[in-house]
């Protein structure tokens, strides 16, 4: 299992170059320089010199991409131009929100896939089946944002039941902070009231996310629990006598689990993409409605820095994911 | 890639009805043609002009109402058609021009070009599309084909992977090794016997990438990254309609967000029936 990880790790230090690269030829070789895209069209040249001498924008591009990654291994990311922190705090201080989102979110659309996609496959033919597939379709073509704002309308206008934007109510926030996750930091402090508003706060938003990837899940659930049903394994449980409910849900379904893994991983750029739109949806404090912010004010050195934040989540979250999918099935191991 | 998962989900439901599925898609699409099409027509009012009280419900005059300036939704929805069309088309399109032709040579070369190529579509195919496309057009600026191409880069992956993996298959077929014995040359080979075979696999990725495309793009206005305002545009209207839901004036965001729904709807059961209609046997595979 250690050389596994090992492997693994290894294995995706050139898909972090490659990223890398992509960033940095889309942030800096594109036409559209980062000082004009900063200062505007009609700066004077003077202070467009300076600017690129403060973001050693003025050095060969060669050099330019070797102090890139060699800031980047340090974590330095540079200054945020709007509010002149490092861009490396401000992230650290975005990132729980937008790890508790997408963790709320995959919860909600694996919960969805798992019973969805499940019943679906065990009553294959029949109407929930073809209500399943219908679900997946649409839910599929619908606009993650557009999804939010209907449930904004309804849930929030409409029913006035939840909050539709932000993470907390004002002086709702735990007072001691471990993880910067509210609804663990909340029960860590026993404060039974701000874990409440906060689970208030995350419902509208995950749902939103969650309902959105979950039609992948359902399908996935789906054709791997029909091609499971109908192996020898399941043959011969029913033939014991073994109960309908655990033949599907221990036999079937935990057969059918290593794939659903797998897809787990490769739908979480997607995941990512859509908690973008969703944070800017609800205005949750996370990265993605920090990129978009600081996309506002034009601050370059804050752009980078998500950017390239984003492209190492995905990195460490497919490594973590191979690892649990080793982890559950040895034949993966080499 | 959303149009897939959509393709996929589609193709279950309507199973052995392909025809009637693509018939559908077909009808969809041509009704949001006609739109695009005759938009100065159909629009009973200009659609960047006030056209009677801001924030008007849905009534005779104006079907969907208008918004906070005074415009008309359903003109600025029948507008947006021709953006949505136009960019997505655009979109697509490079992406292809780009794609199929990397996929075709490098397919086709193989080896440890094929190894490099491959490893970098494969990286950019992993990143988080939308994020790229907000990070490319936020350095480009708003524009028509600016966006366009901010969309453009994510999906030429699609297309490179498909073609190359076809090509990679196709290229060790009998006829192509009777075409090398007779001493055909090399760009012969791909034009006039390798291309035509990967063909119908791209007209499908084309269809599908204009579903994902328009889906994209309304990202990207929404964020405030698309055409500058007041073009109609599906996208932006939805994230103006936000602005006024404690209002409950539902009607900004509930028509645009139809709109979008229906249209990928649209290309992507298009997409499933061509897919049929030209892959009867490897449509599974992909």
């Amino acid at each position: 299992m250690k050389t596994y990880i090992l492997t693994r790790v290894i294995l995706s230090i050139p898909m972090i170059f490659i990223l890398l690269t992509i960033v940095f030829v889309v942030l800096r070789i594109l036409p559209g320089n980062p000082v004009t895209a900063m200062l505007g069209p009609k700066a004077p040249p003077e202070v467009v010199k300076s600017m690129e001498a403060q973001l050693g924008l003025d050095k060969p591009i060669i050099i330019q991409f070797g102090d890139y990654i060699a800031n980047i291994l340090r974590g330095n990311f540079g200054d945020s131009t709007v509010t002149t922190l490092p861009v490396i705090q401000e992230l650290e201080e975005r990132f729980p929100a937008t790890l508790e989102l997408t963790i709320f979110a995959m919860i909600i659309a694996v919960t969805i896939g798992i019973f969805f996609g499940s019943t679906a496959a065990y009553r294959y033919g029949r109407p929930v089946d073809a209500i399943a597939r219908i679900y997946s379709i649409f839910v599929y073509s619908m606009p993650v944002f557009w999804l939010g704002i209907m449930l904004q309308l309804i849930f929030g206008v409409w029913l006035k039941a939840l909050p539709v934007s932000g993470r907390a109510s004002p002086f709702m926030t735990p007072d001691n902070m471990y993880t910067g996750l509210y609804t663990i930091d909340a029960i860590l402090n026993g404060q039974w009231n701000v874990l409440y508003d906060s689970l208030l706060h995350l419902v509208l938003p995950s749902v939103t996310l969650g309902v959105v990837i979950s039609s992948v899940f359902v399908r996935m659930v789906r054709s791997n629990v029909l091609l499971s049903l109908s192996s020898q394994y399941v043959i011969s449980a029913r033939s014991r006598g073994i109960k309908e409910s655990k033949v599907l849900y221990a036999h079937a379904l935990k057969n059918a689990m290593i794939p659903i893994l797998t897809i787990m991983g490769l739908q979480f750029a997607l995941l990512l993409g859509g908690a973008v739109l969703t944070e800017t949806t609800f205005s949750w404090p996370g990265i993605g409605s920090y990129l978009v912010e600081r996309i506002r004010y034009r601050d370059f050195p804050a752009i980078q820095g998500a950017v390239v934040f984003f492209a190492l989540f995905v990195v460490v979250v497919s490594i973590l994911i191979d690892i649990i999918n080793a982890w559950m099935d040895p034949r993966v191991r080499y | 890639m959303i149009s897939m998962e959509i393709r996929k989900g589609i193709k279950g439901l309507f199973k052995d009805s392909s025809g009637l599925m693509a018939f559908i898609g077909f009808m969809i699409l041509i009704f949001y043609i006609i739109m695009a099409v005759f938009a100065p027509f159909i629009s009973p009012y200009n659609p960047t002009q006030p056209s009677g009280p801001s924030l008007l419900p849905p009534t005779i005059s104006h079907i969907m109402g208008t918004d906070n300036l005074g415009y008309d939704i359903f003109s600025r929805l029948v507008w947006g058609t021709r953006m949505a069309f136009a960019i997505a088309l655009i979109a697509t399109a490079i992406a292809a021009v780009v794609g199929i032709p990397v996929g075709l040579l490098v397919g086709y070369v193989g080896g440890k070009t094929d190894r490099v190529v491959t490893m970098i579509m494969d990286s950019v195919y992993a990143f988080p599309g939308l994020i790229l496309a907000i990070a490319i057009a936020a350095m480009l600026g708003p524009g028509l084909l600016n966006i366009a191409f901010s969309i453009a880069v994510v999906y030429i992956p699609t297309y490179y992977r498909v073609i190359r993996s076809q090509v990679s298959t196709v290229k060790s077929e009998l006829y192509v090794d009777g075409a090398r014995a007779i001493g055909a040359k090399s760009s012969t080979i791909i034009g006039s016997y390798v291309f035509p075979n990967v063909l119908p696999s791209t007209i499908v990725i084309f269809s599908m990438n204009l579903a994902d495309s328009i889906m994209t793009e309304a990202g990207l206005s929404f964020l405030g990254l698309g055409i500058a305002p007041p073009t109609p545009d599906w996208g932006y209207d939805l994230a103006k309609g936000q602005q006024f839901i404690l209002n409950n004036d539902w009607w900004m965001v509930l028509f645009p967000g139809i709109a979008i729904i229906t249209i990928v709807l649209g290309f992507s059961m298009f997409a499933e029936g061509l897919d049929e209609y030209f892959n009867p046997n490897i449509g599974e595979k992909r």
